[in-house]
């Protein structure tokens, strides 16, 4: 058997190299109140034409099309954030602060917010669908540690920490919740690419452990114990390579582990505190420190090189 | 039968109409009429004339006027009136005191079968003026008519003064005419605009001022003319009279300078040390009670706050100098620019000149950036700081500036990690390194993508722009030199309609491509063809290079090749990856060829 492999050179299909714009992701740009196209790659990249302001904050989905926001304490939803004019959606639920996380597939997105009697709702939004009312969970919002959204986007994964019922929880958009694991002092909740493990910092035992997400009051395994007591770890990320990152708020650094060997790789030290790992329009780069004002710049880790880059914003 | 009790309609039967001061005036039934008269004891008058206009006739029976004695009426009748008829007559005041007054005017009338009245009320008033005078220590002492002014004896060569205060404490307006004095040694100052007016309860001030053309006692007297008979006052001088309130010749004034104390006039000038920008000089100004009375000095202060003056010392005002005393305050001389500055200063009712010279600041200690210099590689990030040699006096500012001399085009990423291509920066008095606006001690750039030369370059000067910049200002040159492409990424797209592209982000820094070299390494499978082409981009990477919208990346370039692959029928279901283990791809300018970069599908 004998393939013939055509490079579209022109003569066959008509087609010709075509040459492109290199546009690596919007991004929340939080001086300038707006979400912003990021130019370029790592090292000769840029913050630069805003695609939608007015904003007070915005969570975007990965792939940068997408994206839950607050406009006046009030939760909306972004569509179409890569098109001429995003479309708008008023979630009708009311906020000072934004909690959200996506799915990995950038098509679901949760939303919770406090009650007046200090519980929790949640939205669940599949940016193609209209927005359903709010779910009421019977944890309180400040015992929310983090949440993330499962790879399929049909249910959210919770860190609670209460004094009775501290562990990670399921919730399902019908408001109902199971217990994934018990853990002491769960935070940083995050997902491998294929969705099979959430990884979790037990500030309890400084470790990092995962379980799958599906799983019900089950064990979970660590993966990287005996973390230094005085990190202040408040994001996760698995990058590419079984590379876990640590964000460490009060030593300003992202820390390398390998998640097979439980080894320390390497510390990055960040000239801003990090504020999460925000992918960057579905590639290999981070958002982990977003500009805090005017002359500051984003920080952008890549994951391929294992490096933190600096993007400086036009027209400061 | 009774006769019928007036009503309002009646009492519009007659037009009222009042004469006073050779003018006329309407008013209505029940109004009132002021009378002011001009001082207590002098008359002022009215004249009313009621005029009948209705239709029959008005028997005026009675006129009665209800109040004090200081009105009266004169002239009043009991006419029988006719349409047309007036009953006219007059009603004097005549005020006792300078309190207000009022009284009822009632005329009442027969017309036809009804008995009316009309009323009036009359408001009398008169003013009356309380005089006092005060010297330095502005206590007023209280005047009556023929009272003694007595002034602080000045010393030689300066004068003495009071300030005279008319109140009207009546109820009336006074009309104050004229004021005057009997002639020098004494006169006016601040002379009011007469004549002029006081309502009640307004005053008025002026001051007497003794200007002796020796230190004898000299007398003299105050005439003020207002209402009633003039007010005259003895005025005279007393050496147990209070604090004065003179001009400047009562104080003497100076200040230090290097060759010793200097006096100074008013309207001299003060000279402060030669000072150098961002340096602080200082004089010492004394200002000396020349009289053998305590002194009000009323402010001190320089006058226009935006000048490089400043008084250096807290001064509470009004100060008041004992006798022969004096008091010294500082005033600063803080420079912004070269060249002689000037300024006032006030003491007290006179007015200095303060002036110095401004002189170059020292000069500033050697600059240096450090940094990456020389070659330098493109998609680079360093870092920048600026340091001094030594410490400096003062604040610095400046700015660090980044120029791009392109081979290709200007790269709108080499920025610094601020945005822009200029930062600003400050080094602290007395600190070596610059604090940028983000807060480090040293600021991010990055290279972009573009060979060219990049100078970095950094002005200083003081906060008030005074130019600290040397001659040969701190520079970095850096160098991205121009080179063969490189390959970033290649990666495989796979569309959901099974057609395959190669996407290769690269980078050529002469923004120039001649070609692509793509490799496949076959997994086994199947045989393939051919596993190398070259593509020939020279002219669709040219295109892309000319067209403005990829001035937005420099040298980056991202190019899609489309891939398919044309299997057997019986191998029809194989993917890329069953056939394809890799692909490598390198790129080609006029300066070289990248390394062949790889993707592996498996």
């Amino acid at each position: 058997m004998v393939c013939l492999i055509v490079l579209a050179s022109g003569r066959v299909f008509g087609q010709a190299p075509q040459f492109s714009s290199i546009l690596a992701g919007a991004v929340f740009d939080p001086p300038s109140h707006s979400v912003r196209m990021v130019l370029g790659i790592p090292g000769a990249a840029r913050i630069s034409q805003v695609l939608l302001d007015g904003l007070d904050n915005a969570a975007l989905s990965p792939d940068g099309k997408n994206g839950v926001a607050l406009r006046q304490n009030n939760i909306i939803g972004l569509r179409r954030l890569d098109e001429a004019s995003a479309d708008v959606i008023d979630f009708g639920s009311v906020s000072s602060t934004l909690n959200a996380a996506w799915s990995p597939d950038s098509r679901t997105a949760v939303v919770w917010f406090v009650n007046p009697d200090g519980t929790a709702s949640f939205h669940f939004w599949t940016a193609a669908q209209p927005v359903a009312a709010p779910v009421p969970v019977a944890f309180s919002f400040s015992s929310l540690q983090d949440v993330c959204v499962t790879a399929d986007g049909q249910a959210a994964l919770l860190a609670v920490r209460d004094d009775i019922r501290s562990g990670i929880y399921r919730l399902m958009p019908s408001g109902s919740t199971e217990l994934v694991t018990q853990a002491a002092d769960p935070a940083a909740l995050t997902l491998d690419s294929s969705g099979m493990f959430v990884y979790y910092l037990d500030r309890a035992l400084h470790a990092v452990e995962r379980i799958a997400p599906n799983d019900s009051a089950g064990s979970p395994e660590v993966v990287i114990p005996n973390l230094d007591s005085s990190m202040t770890v408040t994001a996760l990320a698995i990058l590419k390579g079984g590379r876990l990152a640590l964000a460490d708020t009060s030593r300003l650094s992202v820390s390398l582990f390998d998640v097979n060997t439980a080894a320390w790789i390497r510390t990055i030290e960040l000239s801003a505190a990090p504020d999460g790992f925000v992918p960057l329009g579905g590639s290999d780069w981070f958002i982990v420190a977003h500009r805090s004002e005017e002359a500051s710049s984003m920080l952008l880790l890549d994951s391929r090189s294992q490096s933190v880059y600096f993007v400086p914003a036009d027209e400061n | 039968m009774a006769p019928a009790l007036a009503s309002p309609a009646l009492a519009q039967s007659f037009q009222l109409r009042v004469y006073r001061d050779g003018n006329v005036f309407e008013v209505a039934n029940g109004a009132t009429i002021q009378m002011q008269a001009p001082s207590v004891s002098s008359d002022v008058q009215i004249t009313i004339s009621a005029v009948y206009f209705g239709s029959q006739s008005a028997a005026i029976s009675r006129t009665d006027l209800l109040g004090p004695a200081e009105f009266t009426l004169q002239g009043t009748a009991s006419p029988n009136l006719k349409p047309g008829d007036a009953y006219t007559f007059t009603v004097h005041y005549r005020p006792a005191s300078s309190a207000f007054e009022q009284a009822l005017l009632s005329v009442s009338y027969q017309e036809g079968s009804a008995v009316a009245n009309f009323r009036l009320t009359l408001a009398g008033s008169a003013p009356e003026l309380a005089v006092s005078y005060s010297l330095a220590d502005h206590t007023a002492r209280p005047l009556s008519n023929g009272g003694e002014i007595v002034l602080p004896i000045p010393a030689p060569g300066s004068t003495s003064q009071a300030t005279v205060t008319l109140s009207n404490v009546g109820s009336g307006p006074a009309v104050i005419r004229a004021v005057g004095t009997s002639g020098p040694p004494f006169d006016i100052l601040d002379r009011p605009i007469l004549p002029a007016t006081l309502a009640a309860g307004q005053s008025l001030s002026f001051s007497v001022r003794l200007n002796p053309a020796s230190a004898d006692s000299n007398t003299g007297s105050v005439r003020i003319d207002g209402p009633g008979d003039p007010l005259i006052f003895t005025i005279r001088t007393d050496a147990s009279a209070g604090p004065g309130t003179g001009t400047s010749a009562a104080l003497g004034f100076a200040f230090t300078s290097p060759e010793g104390e200097k006096k100074v006039d008013p309207n001299g000038t003060i000279t402060v040390p030669a000072t150098a920008i961002g340096a602080s000089g200082r004089v010492d100004v004394i200002v000396r009670n020349l009289t053998a009375q305590p002194f009000d000095v009323g402010q001190i202060g320089v006058a226009d706050p935006k000048s490089a003056f400043h008084l250096a010392t807290a001064i509470q005002v009004p100060l008041t100098l004992a006798a022969q005393q004096e008091f010294r305050f500082q005033v600063s001389f803080s420079p912004q620019t070269t060249g002689v500055l000037s300024g006032p200063l006030v003491i007290g009712a006179s007015q200095f000149t303060l002036q110095g010279v401004a002189l170059p600041p020292t000069k500033l200690p050697a600059a240096n950036l450090i940094g990456p210099q020389g070659a330098i590689d493109p998609l680079h990030q360093d870092f920048v700081s600026i340091a001094l040699q030594e410490p400096y006096a003062i604040d610095v500012v400046g700015v660090l500036s980044l120029a791009f001399d392109p081979g290709a085009a200007a790269d709108p990423s080499l920025q610094f990690s601020s945005g822009g291509r200029t930062v600003s920066f400050k080094i602290a008095a007395g600190d070596l390194r610059a604090r940028f606006t983000n807060g480090n001690d040293r600021i991010g750039i990055q290279t972009g993508s573009i060979a060219g030369r990049i100078r970095l370059s950094a002005s200083m000067q003081t906060v008030a722009n005074y130019d600290l910049t040397p001659p040969t200002p701190p520079t970095l040159d850096l160098q991205i030199p121009a080179s063969a492409p490189s390959i970033l990424s290649v990666t495989l797209l796979t569309s959901t309609t099974g057609t395959y592209a190669i996407r290769v982000l690269g980078m050529t820094t002469n923004r120039q491509l001649n070609q692509l070299d793509v490799q496949f390494v076959p997994t086994g499978r199947i045989e393939l063809k051919s596993t190398a082409f070259t593509l020939d981009v020279s002219a669709s990477a040219a295109s892309w290079f000319r067209d403005v919208s990829s001035l937005q990346f420099g040298g980056l370039f991202s190019v899609s090749i489309p891939l398919a692959l044309n299997l057997p029928k019986d191998a029809a279901s194989l993917t890329v990856a069953d056939v394809i283990r890799s692909i490598g791809v390198s790129a080609a300018n006029d300066l070289g060829s990248s390394p062949m970069s790889k993707v592996d599908l498996n």
